[in-house]
C-alpha cells in the first residue's frame, strides 16, 4: 500500500516543479525587463548576460529625470481617472436602465453595444482628429479622455448590465415604495450594493485607459502625451538606452498588472462576455 | 395629468441612457458615418486642401494598388497564425490549469499577466529580447550553436517574431475563456465516462471539446478580430518594416492617414477594416446569444 502513495507523491513533486518551471519560462520576458532595469549600463549590455550583479536604481532615476516623463506619468493618471469617472457614471446609468426598464431596443442594445467593441480604433481616428482640431482640443486631456470612452464605455455598460442583473429587483421596489425616485434608488440602494463590482470595473477601466496607445498617439503632441506614447518615443532615436527603456517599461507595467489582478475576480464573468453561465 | 405621468414613464429610461448615448454618439456614431463620408473624397492635406467628391474612386485605387494586397496578405497571415497559436497554447494551459491542483488561482493569475501589460511595453520587451547583439534570445540561439538571426530585420524572421510576441501577450484571453467554460462542465459526465473505461484522450475528444464548442467559437472570433487589427505591437517592434514586410492593414491605414495625410484613401482603408471586423462581429454576437 505504501508504494502507490510514494509514487503519487513523486508525481506531485514532478508536476509542481514542472509547473513552476513553465511559469518562469512564460514570464521570462517580464523578469528579464525587471533585471535589465536594475543593471548598470555595462552589465545590461554584457554578453554573455550577467545573472548576478550589484543592483542599481540609476536607470529609474534617469528615466524620471528625462524631460517630459513626469508630465506623461501625471497625464496618464489624469486621463485614466477622467475616463474612469465618465464611463462609470454613464455606464452605471445605462446599465441600470437596461436591466430595470423595458423600452424600445432594451433587449438588443447590450449586444449592439458589445458589437461596437469590434470597431478598429483606426476607423474612428480621422473624424476624432478633425473634430478635436476644430474645437482646438488637440493635445489636451479632454480629447484623450473622450476618445478613450469609445473603447471603454461600451464595455462598462456591458459589465454593469451583467452586474445589475444579479441584484434582486425587490430591493428597488421597496425603496420606491419608501418614496425614493429612480435616481435615488440607483445611488442610494443599488450602487452601494454593487460596490465590489464598481471597484473592479473602475480599476479595469483605469488600466484600459492607462494602456491605451492609439488615441493618445494621434491626438497628443507635447502637453497631454501619455506614458505609452512617451515610452514608445524612447526607441525611435538612434541609440537605444536599454536600461532606461526597461525601467520605463517597469514603471508602466507594474500598475497595470497590479490593478488588473485586483480587478480580475470581480469581472471574470463580464470579461468572458457572460459566455459561461 | 395622467398623460404627463405616462410620458414621464416612457421618458425615464431614456433619461438614464442619455449620457451614454451622447458619448457614444460623439465618439462612435458620428465618426463612423464621417469616416464613410471621407472615403468618397479626394482629400490630401499635404498637397491640396480642396476636397473633391470622387465617389468610389478611392476604393478602386486601393483595390488596384499592390501595397494593399501585400498588406492584406500580411494581415491574413498574422490573423490566422496568432489566433491559431493563441488557441492551441491557451487550450493546453487551460486544460492544465483545470486539473485539481493546489494554488490554481495563483497559477492562473500568473499566466494571465502578459495580457494585462501595456501593449507598447510588450513590444519594447520583445524588441530587447530579439536584439541581434545584446538580446537574450540570440544568446541562447548562439549557445546551441546556430547562427544568430536578425529577428526584426530579416524578412523571413520578422513575421514569426511578431506572431511569437503577440501570441505570448494574448493567449491569456483564451485561457480565461476556456477555463471558465471547462469549469462549467459537470464533473459527473467525466465520472460516468471513466466508469465506461474511456481514456483521457477520448474524454477530451468526446466530452470536453464538444461541450466547449460554443465558447471556442466565441474566443476564436474575438481573437481573430483583435489579431486582424494589431497596431501597438508592430508599431514598437518594427514600425511596419523591413521593406513593408510587417505593414498590416492597421499600419498601412495609419501611415496613409497620419504620415502621408491622404485622408480619402486612408478613410477607404479604414472602412474596409471596419467592414471586415463588423462581419466577424455579427457572428460573434450570434454565438454569444446562443450561449446565453
Amino acid at each position: 500500500m505504501r508504494a502507490p502513495g510514494k509514487r503519487k507523491k513523486q508525481f506531485k513533486v514532478l508536476f509542481y516543479s514542472s509547473m513552476i518551471i513553465l511559469v518562469i519560462i512564460f514570464l521570462f520576458p517580464i523578469l528579464w525587463t525587471g533585471l535589465t532595469s536594475i543593471k548598470t549600463r555595462v552589465d545590461a549590455l554584457s554578453m554573455p548576460p550577467v545573472w548576478i550583479f550589484g543592483p542599481t536604481l540609476k536607470s529609474y532615476l534617469q528615466v524620471f529625470a528625462r524631460g517630459g516623463f513626469n508630465t506623461a506619468y501625471i497625464n496618464s493618471i489624469i486621463v485614466g481617472i477622467g475616463t474612469t469617472v465618465l464611463t462609470v457614471i454613464a455606464g452605471s446609468l445605462a446599465g441600470y436602465a437596461l436591466t430595470r426598464f423595458r423600452f424600445f431596443g432594451s433587449h438588443q442594445m447590450p449586444f449592439l453595444i458589445l458589437l461596437t467593441r469590434m470597431f478598429p480604433p483606426l476607423s474612428l481616428a480621422f473624424p476624432l482628429f478633425f473634430m478635436f482640431k476644430e474645437f482646438g482640443l488637440l493635445d489636451t486631456h479632454i480629447a484623450v479622455i473622450i476618445s478613450n470612452c469609445s473603447l471603454s464605455l461600451p464595455f462598462v455598460v456591458w459589465l454593469m448590465w451583467g452586474y445589475f442583473q444579479t441584484l434582486p429587483t425587490e430591493l428597488d421596489e421597496s425603496a420606491l415604495i419608501d418614496g425614493c425616485n429612480r435616481f435615488q434608488v440607483l445611488y442610494k440602494v443599488v450602487l452601494p450594493m454593487s460596490l465590489p463590482g464598481l471597484v473592479a470595473v473602475s480599476l479595469f477601466t483605469f488600466v484600459g485607459s492607462w494602456n491605451a496607445f492609439f488615441f493618445p498617439l494621434i491626438l497628443t503632441r507635447i502637453h497631454a502625451k501619455t506614458l505609452p506614447v512617451q515610452i514608445a518615443g524612447f526607441v525611435t532615436s538612434q541609440e537605444v538606452l536599454w536600461g532606461q527603456v526597461n525601467a520605463a517599461a517597469m514603471v508602466c507595467l507594474v500598475p497595470a498588472v497590479v490593478f488588473n489582478l485586483l480587478a480580475q475576480k470581480g469581472i471574470v464573468k463580464g470579461l468572458t462576455m457572460g459566455s459561461i453561465k | 395629468m395622467k398623460g404627463f405621468r405616462k410620458f414621464k414613464k416612457t421618458l425615464l429610461p431614456w433619461l438614464f441612457m442619455t449620457p451614454a448615448f451622447l458619448i457614444l454618439l460623439v465618439v462612435l456614431a458620428i465618426p463612423i458615418v464621417w469616416t464613410c463620408g471621407l472615403s468618397f473624397y479626394d482629400w490630401s492635406l499635404l498637397y491640396t486642401t480642396e476636397k473633391t467628391f470622387v465617389g468610389f474612386k478611392k476604393y478602386a485605387e486601393i483595390l488596384t494598388s499592390p501595397i494593399f494586397w501585400k498588406s492584406l496578405k500580411i494581415t491574413m497571415i498574422l490573423t490566422v497564425a496568432c489566433t491559431f497559436f493563441e488557441f492551441i497554447i491557451g487550450l493546453a494551459l487551460a486544460l492544465l490549469l483545470n486539473r485539481e491542483i493546489r494554488a490554481r488561482n495563483i497559477f492562473r493569475g500568473l499566466f494571465l499577466i502578459p495580457m494585462m501589460i501595456t501593449p507598447i511595453v510588450v513590444g519594447l520587451q520583445w524588441r530587447w529580447l530579439y536584439d541581434t547583439e545584446y538580446g537574450l534570445i540570440n544568446y541562447f540561439v548562439g549557445m546551441i550553436g546556430f547562427s544568430r538571426p536578425n529577428w526584426l530585420i530579416n524578412k523571413s524572421w520578422v513575421l514569426p517574431s511578431i506572431i511569437i510576441a503577440e501570441t505570448w501577450e494574448n493567449c491569456g484571453y483564451v485561457i480565461l475563456f476556456l477555463l471558465a467554460g471547462l469549469q462549467s462542465i459537470p464533473q459527473s459526465l467525466y465520472e460516468a465516462a471513466q466508469l465506461d473505461g474511456a481514456s483521457r484522450l477520448k474524454r477530451l475528444l468526446n466530452i470536453t471539446l464538444p461541450l466547449l464548442k460554443p465558447v471556442i467559437l466565441i474566443v476564436l472570433i474575438m481573437r481573430s478580430v483583435v489579431s486582424f487589427r494589431i497596431f501597438a505591437l508592430i508599431y514598437t517592434l518594427t514600425g511596419g518594416g523591413p521593406a513593408n514586410a510587417t505593414k498590416n492593414l492597421a499600419m498601412l491605414t495609419y501611415e496613409t492617414g497620419f504620415s502621408y495625410w491622404r485622408i480619402g484613401q486612408a478613410a477607404a482603408l479604414a472602412v474596409f477594416m471596419m467592414g471586415v471586423c463588423m462581419f466577424m462581429g455579427i457572428f460573434y454576437i450570434k454565438f454569444i446569444k446562443i450561449e446565453r
